[in-house]
């Protein structure tokens, strides 16, 4: 009787699941992923305010913030998924935040919708990767097909392109952005 | 909800998907590319790593400078004013995001 009273506290307790070692996890990242983590630093930069953090600042702020806790790691996501996520967040904070500070209507805080000067913003960091891929006939093409919210195999049939054709143009746009990372810049 | 067809719709999308292209890369691509750019693959890594350790340096202060940004925002509308204003860890104050921010390290 004692045992099955036990058996059912133990069932009514809350079940955390088990928090997991951001800081362990960060310093066993291999040099590959460091450079991965730094490309998407760069990368999610692209959508930030124009005056506001830098990817170094994104890069810190997503790192202090999954260590705090506050923003919690899922079970059986890799974590530079995780600190991608954490950067995408922030990126629309710093929007909000940058709203707040200029007094903006309250209803470009959701999500940015209708906001000139990000819709301004994103036109000029969409712009800045297409020149970065100037020279790439078919890397535009995929670009263009994304920036149009099209599968790979939308992008594919709609250009004409061979499976071996797009994974080839994909591994240079990869490249590319791995290569110029540090030379993105705004306008 | 963001129009289809707009930049900032377009700029989503693309940064998801090259974000996705970012995480798949093969281990092998990530040093090809920095080799090709000329920067010295060891000199960035370590200037990865210390940002993380200065991060993790920062968390171990038991700073409350980064709160949940949810609770945060409660907070700024609470009080009604800006968040840039906390004391931050290393004893000076954010007068801003922008000036506070860059003049952390770059």
């Amino acid at each position: 009787m004692t045992g099955t009273s036990q058996q059912i506290k133990d069932w009514s307790r809350p079940v955390a699941p088990p928090r997991r070692d951001v800081g362990a996890a960060l310093a066993a990242l291999s040099e590959e992923d460091l450079l991965r983590l730094r490309a998407i630093a760069r990368l999610r930069a692209r959508s930030l305010p124009p005056d506001g953090m830098t990817w170094s600042d994104l890069l810190h702020e997503a790192v202090l913030r999954a260590l705090a806790g506050a923003r919690p790691w899922p079970a059986g996501v890799p974590l530079l998924a995780f600190l991608a996520g954490v950067m995408r967040s922030l990126c629309d904070e710093q929007w909000r935040r940058h709203h707040r500070q200029d007094d903006l209507p309250s209803s470009y805080d959701a999500g940015g919708a209708d906001d000139p000067e990000r819709a301004c913003a994103a036109a000029e960091a969409l712009a800045a990767i297409q020149r970065l891929f100037a020279s790439d006939e078919a890397a535009l093409k995929v670009i263009t097909g994304l920036i149009s919210g099209m599968a790979a195999e939308d992008i594919r049939l709609h250009y004409d392109m061979t499976a071996v054709e797009y994974d080839t143009t994909r591994r240079r746009i990869r490249r590319t952005m791995l290569r110029h990372g540090s030379a993105w810049s705004w306008p | 909800m963001i129009r289809m067809g707009s930049p900032q719709f377009g700029l989503t999308a693309l940064l998801d998907a090259l974000e996705r292209e970012l995480l798949g890369a093969q281990a092998d691509e990530v040093p090809d590319a920095l080799r090709e750019s000329g920067q010295a693959r060891n000199i960035v890594c370590q200037e990865i790593r210390a940002l993380l350790n200065e991060a993790i340096a920062e968390s171990e202060d038991g700073s409350a400078a980064t709160l949940p940004s949810d609770i945060c925002t409660g907070l700024d509308r609470l009080l009604g004013f800006s968040r840039e204003l906390r004391p931050v860890a290393r004893g000076h104050a954010r007068i801003s995001g922008a000036s506070a921010w860059s003049c952390r390290r770059h």
